[in-house]
């Protein structure tokens, strides 16, 4: 039944616009001969374009994000990384339309023709969101029965999608009687049986307890490989950006602003202990803490 | 179970407590009269069916009233609860309306209605309506952002999104003033028939009270008590109890 209605797997997109200079800032360490990680180019799936957001606070008005500009890719993971409180989730929020942006623009690429399907830009939220009133089925065909798809295939598609996160066994089961992990799961099959154009995931993982957040990581992986979804992971945790992300896109705080971008090689999975992403990660932990990489520069030349 | 036993020692002994005091002579019989005489005038008035018919009708007067309640105040506190204007409006006379005991409105009730029905089941809708508006206003209004969001994200909105995602999320609540408002209505029923008196288990326990007849005023009362746990213990706590279960509130 899963081959049956094959996914199609991950190949190269029919390059649309190959003499352009690849997206994002070529990432090389020091001392290492500059190298452009050449992936097959794709078309752009969402634009964000000089995107300004200000919330009304108690303390006056405080401004979210400050021009935004980024694009991220068809099929591409890209890995919003930033502190807490840095207009991350407020960027997924204005994608998935649940808010407004004050300025700018956000354009979705959408490869589908057809209207009517409000479900295309889904997030994951972190507590998972799932609805205790529903079992875990019904949480998954929530959607499906507002689009009114027939009973019978709805259930068919949210069973399949289940078992694709290794849940059929609890399709029964009420929210409260699954762990953490779990939920995580069922949100992700309850946003990947709509067919989203885009996967946002609001810190997912940031709940969950170690060796739960790395199984859930390799499983999403996959899953990213099987359905060829465009992903925008939002994280705190630069371990998880560099394990996940085809793209690391570094975001500072107060206001939230696009700090750096790094394009990470395409292998996978990702060998996390070899000493390209060791030092990877120190260096986008540096330029985590500090205010600005050539004001770093600056003291150290 | 656990305390089963020790719940019939301490009935048991309440009874024999009752039992000594009733033949110690210190009050006479109108005050306090012996067990075996509420038991029996329990019986007798069971059996020859008057208390059954009061019975029969103090529960019409209460479903009934209880039916009008549970049809304007859901929908009210509904209302109030997604709309601002009206909840600041119309809420907050509701709010304040239910600091005022129901049975407050008999007299204004007897006025526009007269000595009939419709008067004691106005006095029942005004006790139930109130608590059962302002607990669905209070749980339309708590259900956490995060599904409202969860569910817009899937595409729900408007009365979808209230019927599959709001409804469903403030029922917990809902179900609480279900109950607090059944309780109301009984307490409202009891009042009411008392002072207005018009058969009803109220119009029994009045005319124990003339014809100096304590033991059916205990008996007409031990009635009004059973009925009372009946319902609660029947219908309420199930609810409440299958709501909290499939809500995930009882595991923790």
């Amino acid at each position: 039944m899963n081959e049956a209605r094959a996914l199609p797997c991950l190949e190269p997109l029919p390059d649309l616009d190959r003499e352009e200079e690849p997206t994002g800032a070529p990432f090389f360490l020091p001392g290492e001969s500059p190298r452009v990680h050449n992936r097959p180019k794709s078309r752009p799936k969402l634009e964000i374009r000089n995107v300004v957001k200000t919330f009304a606070s108690t303390k006056g008005l405080i401004r979210a994000l400050s021009n935004i500009n980024l694009t991220v890719h068809e099929g591409e993971f890209a890995c919003v990384l930033g502190p807490s409180g840095c207009g991350k989730s407020t960027l997924l929020h204005l994608i998935a339309g649940l808010e407004l942006p004050d300025h700018g623009e956000i354009r979705l690429y959408s490869s589908r023709t057809k209207k009517g399907n409000n479900a295309e830009k889904l997030i994951i939220f972190q507590e998972a969101a799932l609805f205790p009133w529903l079992t875990v089925l019904e949480n998954v065909l929530f959607g499906l029965r507002l689009q009114r798809l027939g009973a019978k295939e709805s259930k068919e598609r949210a069973m399949h999608f289940l078992a694709l996160v290794k849940l059929e066994n609890f399709a029964n089961c009420f929210i409260h009687e699954l762990s953490g992990g779990m939920k995580q799961r069922v949100a992700l099959a309850r946003a990947l049986v709509l067919d989203p154009e885009l996967l946002l995931m609001d810190e997912p993982f940031a709940a969950l307890d170690f060796q739960t957040r790395e199984k859930l990581q390799s499983e999403l992986e996959e899953l990213w490989k099987r359905t060829k979804k465009t992903i925008i992971f939002v994280t705190h945790n630069v371990e998880e950006a560099i394990t996940l992300g085809d793209r690391v896109i570094l975001f500072s705080g107060q206001p939230g602003t696009v700090k750096q971008e790094y394009t990470l090689p395409p292998g996978r999975p990702r060998q996390k202990e070899s000493p390209f992403f060791a030092e990877l990660a120190v260096e986008i932990k540096r330029d985590f803490q500090n205010p600005g990489r050539e004001l770093v520069e600056q003291v150290t030349g | 179970m656990r305390f089963f036993w020790g719940k019939t020692a301490f009935y048991l002994l309440l009874l024999l407590g009752w039992f000594l005091l009733a033949h110690s002579g210190w009050w006479p019989e109108y005050m306090l009269p012996a067990p075996e005489k509420v038991f029996q005038t329990l019986g007798e008035g069971l059996c020859s069916g008057r208390y059954l018919l009061a019975v029969l009708i103090s529960i019409r007067r209460l479903l009934l009233g209880y039916l009008f309640s549970l049809a304007i105040g859901i929908p009210l506190g509904m209302l109030t609860g997604k709309c601002r204007w009206l909840d600041e409006t119309v809420g907050s006379l509701l709010l304040g309306l239910q600091t005022l005991p129901s049975i407050c409105w008999l007299p204004l009730s007897l006025l526009w209605f007269g000595l009939n029905e419709q008067a004691i089941l106005f006095v029942v809708v005004m006790g139930a309506v109130l608590s059962i508006t302002v607990a669905t206003n209070s749980g339309v209004k708590n259900v956490a952002p995060l599904y409202i969001r969860a569910g817009k994200n899937m595409g729900a909105k408007g009365v979808v999104l209230f019927l599959r995602i709001i409804l469903p999320a403030a029922l917990p609540s809902i179900v609480i003033g279900l109950k607090q408002g059944w309780s109301f209505a009984w307490r409202s029923l009891m009042a009411g028939e008392l002072l207005f008196i018009n058969l009803g288990l109220g119009y029994l326990l009045m005319m124990g009270r003339e014809l100096n007849d304590m033991a059916q005023v205990i008996a007409v009362m031990f009635v009004v008590v059973m009925l009372g746990l009946f319902f609660d213990r029947l219908l309420f706590s199930r609810l409440e109890k299958a709501v909290r279960r499939r809500w995930g509130f009882d595991h923790s």
